[in-house]
């Protein structure tokens, strides 16, 4: 069984296998949606996604941009 | 309490006497609570009487957003609704009263802000702006503020203002969500790195309704945002701030530029 690691996804805590990148969290918590994704403090270009893997403690925002006003 | 009597000749901002005269006594005490600040000086105050806004939207984030903006002083307001005031807008969209009901929302927003602040220029647009417009209206104002309640509006807004270099503040929020952000092109980062510019789904106050302190906040938020953008100490990156309802506090967080964004990737500095 992989290492686990603790993160939080919109404030909430969860595990995740070590290693997991933010492409595949998305495709986890998120599968089909069109969202953006900030981890810790900066919004990460959807092309990074995949580059990215997270680390303990890592605080990920996943949100999609609504219209009103 | 102090009661003024304020005489039409002070509604005149922005024209060449009154950016050459100093504050007069009733201009002192009607900004005075911002004149003891530290940082905000008589010249500030001069300085922001030259600055003239655009204002898209005088919904529930414009409303907010704009009385602030007037009541610090900003010169002159550009305020853009092609919309009527209805019954349903009363408790948020805090510049209406029950006479307004059908009355133009950017017309009757600036006849209320003119009474809130008589020493500025205010502008109604009673139309939806199309692109042509809002591309002059962009090119003539010192910072635009985003308060239009759809994404295409907003899309067009932040291609505009890619094409002419402006910076601009913008705002949405529908149900329990919502978003604030200072796009700065010179910076890298704009509203379509987010990976947005695909059809979104249905949303909106109409079909998610909205919670109504919330575009009260980033109203606030915006015209703080707009008041920094004018002092020496404004952030220079792109931002977004997130709204959580569960800790009712926002996340911000930096916009980074994405190098495939369609609308500034080409062209950012970073």
């Amino acid at each position: 069984m992989s290492e686990m690691i603790p993160i939080f996804v919109n404030g909430e805590p969860h595990q995740i296998a070590a290693s997991t990148d933010l492409q595949q969290l998305k495709q986890k918590i998120a599968p089909g949606q069109q969202v953006a994704i900030a981890i810790n403090t900066e919004i990460m270009p959807r092309r990074l996604w995949a580059g990215r893997t997270l680390q303990p403690q890592d605080q990920v925002l996943m949100f999609n941009l609504v219209a009103g006003g | 309490m102090t009661h003024l009597t304020f005489e039409p000749r002070f509604a005149t901002a922005n024209n060449a006497e009154d950016s050459q005269s100093p504050l007069c006594d009733q201009q002192f005490l009607y900004y005075s609570r911002h004149l003891l600040l530290p940082d905000w000086p008589e010249q500030h105050q001069l300085q922001l009487r030259q600055k003239k806004v655009l204002i898209v939207g005088m919904g529930g984030l414009g409303c907010p957003a704009a009385t602030y903006v007037a009541g610090a002083g900003v010169g002159c307001l550009l305020l853009a609704d092609g919309d009527n005031v209805e019954l349903s807008n009363l408790p948020r969209q805090t510049l209406f009263r029950q006479q307004d009901l059908g009355q133009n929302k950017a017309q009757a927003a600036a006849a209320a802000l003119q009474q809130l602040n008589p020493f500025i220029r205010i502008e109604a647009i009673p139309t939806m702006l199309d692109e042509a417009q809002l591309s002059r209206h962009i090119a003539a104002v010192d910072l635009i503020i985003d308060c239009s309640d759809n994404m295409p509006t907003k899309l067009i807004i932040n291609r505009l203002c890619q094409q002419q270099q402006r910076s601009w503040l913008g705002a949405s929020a529908s149900g329990y969500q919502g978003y604030s952000w200072l796009i700065n092109p010179a910076a890298g980062g704009c509203l379509c790195c987010l990976g947005h510019q695909q059809p979104l789904p249905p949303g909106g106050c109409l079909q998610q309704g909205i919670y109504a302190p919330l575009v009260g906040l980033l109203g606030l938020q915006l015209a703080s945002m707009a008041l920094q953008q004018f002092s020496t100490n404004a952030p220079r990156y792109s931002f977004v701030q997130i709204y959580q309802h569960q800790w009712q506090q926002f996340n911000r967080c930096q916009l980074l530029a994405d190098p495939d964004c369609v609308i500034c990737g080409a062209t950012t500095n970073v």
